[in-house]
């Protein structure tokens, strides 16, 4: 029997089952394997924010339309230091959560506040 | 002691005080129980010690409904129970969490909800069947269990919280065997197929069960009280099948309606801010306690005021965690993938980057829909005996809880900066990546409200525990309504399925029938 990812609801439950040990221990040995340090994340974040917020234009054309979402976002500052603002908005995407303050992209359940500021800083 | 229909001699007749129908995990529990008090008993099983196809034939059944599912992942009602000595526990995983409180709870917001049996009275029942099920303890909690060396809880609080199972090493038809070969107050006649039930003219009592094997002997047994013990589909198919008049129990139209699923099915993913290793509590771990090795494994669930509150059926979430940074992780077709996001989230939380990404494997409550029912067909089966269909329905109460409750989820992360969900509602498609994780994709162009939802293998409700005969078939002593002495045990009697596995639940109600019985029968 396979859903419709074709992965065995059985695999599923062997991952849930087994998956624990084995994949904790060889996970940390590829991390530190693949080369990634704290230094490359600034850039993987930022790539990573415009690639949301592709997602999030796509999703929601109209929200940097929205006052009641942009709030007090400066735009062009937003626009000049994206993961700033982000790290700045952190109390403010916090809330949102615990608010519900959330909007679907493409599945992923988001901050209204962090989807404003990763569509600024994707590409129009 | 065990003895074989087949040897009986052709039309004879047996004598017992009392009939239990079926030899899983409930009929099995209860007859221990009767036993114990000093009563005999005989039990009915259609299978022998051993599976067999053509008794595990006997199963199958036409299926209808919205959840028939894709031609390449259909329902599978045969083979989801078994049918010999020690029922499905034969194959079953061992997941054992009781219910909480608010799972039988009247809600608002839901049709039908909540159980007439107080909470307290079935949790009285609850040490009995951990012994049953040779667990080390009656505890569930993450507190006692961290007391043991188990992981810490990702998220406890008022919205989302974590519970722990424990998982069972009995199956029954193992564990129990030479108890009940041994024992002189049990006999298990094998190869015994309860076909129908016989009454007084009054229709209230049971007098006999008729039994035929598939070699087609034929033999009656009376009984005093007979219990059906077949399961949430073969219960309500005896019962239907017994009389001319629609069948024994069903006054009011209820037998067999209500049959529920649990909805198991993998429709997210998690980024979390910690590594693996902080979350192990969420894949099976072993301990020891008091020289027993326990395997224990923490999931997520609702809060119960967000239940109420949000008017949301139960649901529970267990985790397959992986290292993000290694292969085994789930790719986007197109779109932000879960990197980026365990990468956005390194800004976006003071908790930093995320560290693992952890599939969701959603096991969700359903809820009681009176169309999703089991049914008699025209057709007969190999004993002569009218099949069963089901007709099994989700409603859109099912589908939005689901979503709703995974979307709790990820708003229980995201407020304390731990991590982010997404949602994958029918869009994973194979992928090429290593380990479990890895082999799947997420393509979200094609996310559909119309998601397929995969089973738990647990049937319920069928025949419904209620204290007034016009919402149930069976009263709070699991007595038949409107019968003097015909009883049902298993998940077939849960007046709704709450939202965790159901074996300790039945397992607890056979127990507690043992009282009931044990009045009546001294």
């Amino acid at each position: 029997m396979t859903d419709e990812r074709g992965l065995t609801r059985r695999e599923v439950l062997a991952a849930l089952a087994a998956g624990g040990a084995a994949a904790l221990g060889v996970g940390a040995l590829l991390r530190a394997r693949d080369g990634s340090s704290d230094d490359d994340l600034p850039a993987e974040a930022a790539g990573a924010l415009k690639a949301l917020g592709t997602a999030v234009r796509a999703a929601h054309p109209d929200l940097l339309d929205d006052p009641a979402a942009v709030g007090d976002l400066d735009v062009d500052d937003v626009g000049a230091d994206p993961l700033g603002a982000l790290t700045a908005a952190r109390p403010r995407i916090e809330a949102d959560y615990a608010e519900g303050a959330v909007l679907d992209v493409q599945g992923w359940v988001l901050s209204r506040t962090e989807c404003v500021i990763a569509a600024i800083a994707a590409p129009a | 002691m065990f003895r074989d229909a087949r040897s009986l001699t052709h039309g004879e007749r047996l004598r017992t005080p009392i009939c239990v129908v079926g030899a899983g995990a409930a009929g099995i529990t209860l007859a221990r129980d009767l036993a114990a008090r000093g009563h005999e008993v005989l039990v009915l099983e259609s299978g022998g010690l051993d599976y067999e196809e053509e008794v595990q034939a006997l199963h199958e059944m036409e299926m209808t409904g919205r959840l028939f599912g894709p031609a390449d992942d259909p329902y599978p009602v045969t083979t989801t129970r078994l049918r010999y000595f020690g029922g499905t526990t034969n194959h079953w995983a061992g997941y054992c969490r009781p219910l909480r409180p608010v799972d039988l709870e009247t809600r608002p917001g839901l049709a039908r909800s909540g159980w007439d049996l107080p909470y307290e009275e079935l949790a009285r029942w609850y040490p009995a069947a951990t012994e049953v099920l040779g667990l080390s303890s009656d505890r569930f909690d993450p507190a006692h269990w961290a007391e043991h060396g188990h992981g810490p809880p990702l998220l406890h609080d008022d919205l989302v919280e974590t519970v722990v199972f424990q998982l069972s090493p009995v199956n029954f038809g193992t564990r129990y065997r030479d108890e009940l070969e041994r024992s002189e107050a049990v006999t298990v006649l094998l190869h015994a197929n309860a076909t129908g039930l016989r009454t007084d003219e009054s229709g209230r009592r049971v007098t006999e069960v008729a039994v035929r094997t598939l070699e087609g002997g034929q033999a009656t047994v009376e009984a005093g009280v007979v219990v059906l013990a077949m399961g949430g589909l073969e219960n309500p198919r005896l019962l239907l099948a017994s009389n001319e008049r629609g069948g024994i129990g069903n006054d009011h139209d209820l037998v067999g309606r209500f049959f529920c699923e649990h909805f198991q099915h993998t429709l997210g993913f998690a980024v979390v801010a910690r590594p693996p290793e902080a979350l192990a509590a969420y894949h099976r771990q072993t301990h020891e306690v008091a020289g027993q090795e326990v395997t224990v494994q923490s999931a997520l669930v609702l809060n119960d005021d967000v239940l109420r509150r949000e008017g949301l059926l139960g649901l529970e979430v267990q985790l397959a965690v992986a290292d993000l940074a290694g292969d085994d992780v789930p790719g986007t077709i197109d779109g932000p993938t879960v990197r980026d996001l365990g990468a956005v989230l390194g800004a976006a939380s003071a908790e930093g980057p995320a560290r693992s990404v952890a599939l969701c494997q959603v096991f969700a409550e359903q809820e009681l829909n009176p169309t999703s029912r089991v049914l008699l067909t025209d057709e007969v089966d190999a004993l002569g005996m009218r099949k069963a269909a089901l007709h099994w329905d989700h409603t859109d109460l099912d589908r939005r809880s689901i979503e709703a409750g995974l979307a709790i989820v990820g708003r229980a992360l995201g407020r304390r900066g731990l991590g982010r969900l997404q949602r994958t509602l029918g869009n994973l498609v194979p992928g090429e990546g290593e380990g479990p994780l890895g082999r799947i994709d997420i393509d979200p162009a094609r996310a559909t409200p119309d998601f397929h939802l995969a089973h738990g293998n647990h049937h319920m409700c069928t025949t419904r525990m209620a204290a007034d005969p016009s919402q149930g078939v069976v009263d709070l002593d699991l007595r038949v309504h409107g019968t003097a002495n015909l009883y049902v045990a298993g998940s077939s009697v849960f007046a709704t399925p709450g939202v965790a596995a159901p074996t300790i639940t039945l397992v607890a109600l056979a127990a507690r029938l043992a009282d009931p019985l044990d009045r009546e029968l001294s």
